[in-house]
Order: C-alpha cells, then structure tokens, then sequence
C-alpha cells in the first residue's frame, strides 16, 4: 500500500501543442479500448489543493480535536440512546399489536432487530426526519456499536414516551 | 516480529503515545486520503472539511479497531461513508437531491479556481458522474488512485472478480460517453 507518493498530479498546468485536445478525443476514441484511458490518466483528475495545503493539515486536524475533545461523545450517545429508545419502542408497539395480549409473551429490549433499527435509522437520517450530524451518523454506523444493553437500564417507559410525543410528529398514528 | 503498521496501531491505542502517533498517521495518508474524499466530492472546500472529520473519526475510534482489516482500508472506509454522508446531508440542507448537488457541482467545476483540469478532464469527470455511485468508486480507486484489486476488495468488502467486471463496465460506459459527447 502506497502512502502518501501520490503520483498523480495536484495541477494539471501542462503545455499541450496547438489544436491537441481538439484532435485528441477523435484521434483517441477511433480505436478505444479499455487500455487507451491510460492516455488521458497522464493529466490527472484536473484537481488541485490551495498552497502548502498539507503543510498545515496535521496542526489544524489536531487542534480540531482538542477542540472537540470534551463531552462529544457523551452527547453522542446520549443522542442515540435516545433515538434508539424511541425506535426500540415504536418497534415493540408494533409487535405488541402484531400479538394480541394473552398470547403473547412479554416483549422486552432483546425482542428488538437492531438490524431493523438501524435501518429506521439509516432511513429516518437520508430522508431527513432524524437528524443526525454527518459527523455523529458516521460515528454511529461506522463505530458498529449501536448502543449498549446497560445504557437501557438508565431509561424509563416514561422517558421514551414523553421522548415520543415530543419528537415523532403523530405518535397515536404509530401506536394504533 | 511486529509490522510498522501494528507498531503504529499500538501506540495510537497508547494513551502516552497516541498523539504523536496520530501525527505520524496524518503525515502518512493525508494525500491518499485527500485524493479518495476529493474524487468522490470534487470540492476542496469539502474535501477539507471531510478529511478532518475522518481523521477525528480514526482518531476516536482507535480504540475499537481490532485489525481485523488493514489500517488503511478501515480508514478508506470512513472516509467514503464520511463522503457519502457529507453529501446526503448537503443536499439535505440545501433542499436538493444528492444527484442534483452533484450536477451542481460539476457544472461549477470549471469555475472552481481549485479546478484546473483540461476540457478532457472536465469531460471525463462528467462522464464518472454518469456511472452509479459504486462504479464510480470503483473507476476513482482503480483509475486515479490506483490502487490494487486485492486493497480495493478489502476496502469495498466485495470481491476482486466482482470489482474487476464492475471496472470494466465502468471504463466501457466512460469510453461510449467521451465518444457520444
């Protein structure tokens, strides 16, 4: 794995003889095959970074991180815990209502697909009705942690209803 | 006998060497990094900001990777879900779709002052736009960034037959757009 000898070009600033490109795509394209990209790769992506850009990067990725370092990741979790909540409960409605009461057992956290929650999730965060920065719906998918059995311990039913009513825009829909 | 890639997984998992230890893994992939975000994002300024928060992200979550997978190819993949993401969530901001966005920014490409390609650059950029998202990654990590089948299927999760047919499908459908436009 190559690192940082990034062999194409930042600046694609190259001469060219007159009429090049005007005559090059036919001249090129008359016997294309999958090779003859190869032509065109020598003037790069056409990109370029303002000066001394990486000269700086490391300082300004670090200082960004003091910067973030406090309390991030316990509203974090604390956000999900709650979307979480809030799913997890929608989801055991829903299977309580698929199961009318007498024959059913009783439905509890372990009862959840968390694959199922993650692509309400997912969804919910593409569609735009949760709304998860980019930063923490990365974190949340690519950490591959969704939450933890003992963050439910410290939530209430009454917490996750109340959490409900405030934030899903027509709960009785969902809960009928 | 530790590799150097281990050595440095160690002492960024080492509370007293972690620091020095992410600088030295900023310095080593910040260019190969930059360049992945930038062929999926175009934009600098986006680039940018996507690269640090992927680094932030590596950084945060050290801690978590067990080496199941090579460094780089987890870091790859945080950085593309980082791409993708900061996208759908622009578009979302900006009341557009993803593929609008995209038009978009192609279509201010030639004004972009961090853009200096040839009209067969612009062209080609249009053409990978044309491509479904996985075949563009696909074409950007084997064409620009050239990576290896075997790194890309690490990367990708998928296998190396598949990327291979996926690759040239890819470059066939640039090739018919270059010839048509």
């Amino acid at each position: 794995m190559k690192t940082n000898k990034s062999k194409y070009p930042k600046n694609t600033g190259f001469k060219v003889p007159e009429n090049y490109f005007s005559n090059l795509e036919n001249d090129i394209m008359a016997c294309i095959d999958t090779a003859d990209l190869s032509e065109m790769k020598e003037a790069g992506s056409g990109f370029s970074t303002p000066e001394a850009y990486f000269d700086t990067l490391e300082d300004r990725v670090l200082g960004k991180l003091e910067d973030n370092k406090s309390g991030v990741v316990s509203i974090f979790r604390k956000e999900y815990l709650y979307y979480a909540a809030a799913v997890a409960a929608i989801f055991v409605l829903m299977l309580g209502n698929f199961f009318p009461s007498g024959q059913a057992e009783p439905v509890g956290w372990d009862d959840i697909e968390v694959s199922a929650m993650e692509s309400y999730l997912e969804e919910g965060y593409e569609m735009g009705y949760i709304d998860l920065s980019s930063s923490e719906y990365s974190d949340f998918f690519v950490s591959g942690d969704l939450v933890n059995d003992s963050d439910f311990d410290e939530v209430t039913s009454e917490a996750v209803f109340e959490y409900i009513d405030e934030n899903i825009e027509d709960p009785s829909y969902i809960m009928e | 006998m530790q590799t150097s890639e281990e050595q440095l997984i160690e002492k960024l998992q080492n509370r007293s060497t972690s620091h020095e230890a992410f600088r030295e893994l900023i310095s080593l992939y910040k260019e190969r990094l930059y360049w992945h975000i930038r062929n999926i994002a175009k934009d600098h300024n986006d680039t940018d900001d996507i690269l640090q928060n992927t680094f932030i992200k590596v950084f945060r979550n050290i801690n978590q990777f067990k080496g199941e997978s090579k460094l780089y190819s987890w870091m790859y993949r945080i950085a593309t879900n980082e791409s993708i993401t900061f996208i759908n969530k622009k578009a979302r901001r900006l009341k557009i779709s993803s593929e609008e966005l995209k038009d978009q920014i192609l279509d201010n490409l030639e004004s972009d002052v961090y853009f200096d390609g040839a009209e067969i650059q612009l062209k080609l950029q249009k053409a990978i736009a044309t491509l479904p998202q996985k075949q563009q990654q696909v074409f950007n990590m084997k064409y620009f960034e050239e990576l290896k089948y075997r790194e890309m299927a690490e990367i990708l999760n998928t296998s190396e037959g598949a990327l291979k047919a996926s690759y040239h499908i890819a470059a066939k459908k640039i090739e018919e757009f270059l010839k048509c436009n």
